[in-house]
């Protein structure tokens, strides 16, 4: 009977001791389990959730797949008028004032933006060097 | 004795039988196929991987192994403990039955369950609740043993291990009380510090009701 009732006696003060120094020991280090209420449940629920969000999913894809081809065109339609936009406020009133007067009642859209006249003045530049060279010739 | 007096009897014990006994054994071994699949070893059972931090531990991954193997021979050995045919006809399966349980609670089932007690589920009060009902169960089933085996005093015996009983029992019942809860929508953690108290000091309650309509003083079964 000793041989049954002496170590359960040591079992239990030495669980108890191990028990209280182990839980005192987390406690101080911050390790201590914490338990989320309803956690079991949540798991489940979350199985539920992810299992109904993947058939929702499968079935809104064909359904989103058009409003973002929609989406994707109008943003290119609208890209191609911002671009436009930017070139007109590239487009300085100061530079082309001695334009056609045109441009500026035309609407956006049909605005095309005239070459820069860069070639044509360097002509002239050019042209009127030649015709001043021509003048001085020393052929003549 | 009086026939009707018979009669009263035996359709009394018939009412426990079915009202009591059966739903408690049918629970205890629901409980013990519950067990079945821990002893897999696989972490991943819901109940361990809420446990990680402690599962991590190897006392507290011992211990629990430990207390679901004990506890699981307990409830089984103590089912024939209480059946009066194996008392006078088959006395040598009471006391065989009923070492394995002493030996079993005492060295294995109480010190493994009262260490995990330290990190039970719940507040400080249902930690303490689990200490109270690990100490409690060692110390009937201790008295219960010393009472027969040293005492010989067969009476003393019989109430300290109905005490035993009640506090191995608690495992059963707050699994009843949580399924009912559980139905009613109670929510976890509520549920399960209602469910424990209720089982522990419900169990308690019985048990002493029982002894107190069985015996002549109560009070002396308290000290015997």
């Amino acid at each position: 009977m000793k041989l049954i009732l002496i170590p359960s006696i040591i079992g239990m003060v030495a669980a108890g001791v191990y028990g209280g120094i182990d839980m005192y020991t987390d406690v101080c280090s911050g390790t201590m389990i914490r338990y989320n209420e309803g956690q079991p449940q949540q798991t489940s629920e979350t199985k539920k959730t992810a299992g109904q969000k993947q058939k929702l999913a499968d079935k809104i894809k064909p359904e989103l797949k058009q409003p973002v081809q929609q989406k994707a065109s109008i943003d290119s339609s609208e890209f191609k008028v911002a671009s436009k936009v930017k070139k007109i406020e590239w487009f300085s009133e100061e530079i082309y004032s001695r334009g056609d007067p045109e441009i500026y009642l035309r609407p956006v859209d049909e605005v095309v933006l005239p070459a820069p006249e860069q070639t044509d003045s360097t002509a002239i530049v050019s042209a009127s060097t030649e015709t001043v060279s021509d003048t001085l010739s020393p052929k003549e | 004795m009086n026939s009707r007096i018979l009669t009263a009897r035996k359709a009394l014990s018939l009412t426990t039988l079915l009202f009591f006994w059966l739903p408690i054994g049918l629970f205890s071994l629901l409980l013990v196929y519950n067990t079945i699949p821990y002893f897999d070893f696989n972490p991943h059972l819901p109940f361990l991987e809420e446990r990680k931090v402690l599962y991590d531990k190897p006392v507290w991954r011992i211990s629990f192994y430990i207390h679901i193997a004990a506890g699981s021979f307990c409830i089984l050995t103590a089912l024939t403990q209480f059946s009066s045919w194996i008392l006078k006809k088959r006395k040598k399966i009471h006391a065989w039955a009923g070492k394995t349980y002493v030996f079993v609670v005492l060295l294995l089932g109480a010190p493994s369950g009262f260490y995990m007690t330290f990190f039970a589920e719940g507040g400080a009060g249902e930690r303490i609740c689990f200490m109270f009902m690990a100490v409690f169960w060692f110390y009937s089933t201790y008295k219960g043993f010393v009472a027969a085996v040293r005492e010989k005093n067969f009476l003393s015996h019989k109430f300290w291990m109905i005490r035993s009983y009640s506090m191995a029992l608690t495992a059963v019942t707050f699994r009843i009380y949580h399924i009912i809860f559980f139905v009613n929508g109670m929510g976890h953690f509520q549920n399960y510090s209602i469910s424990l108290w209720i089982s522990v000091i419900g169990n308690a309650l019985v048990a002493e009701a029982i002894i107190f309509f069985q015996s002549k003083n109560y009070l002396k079964t308290l000290t015997a």
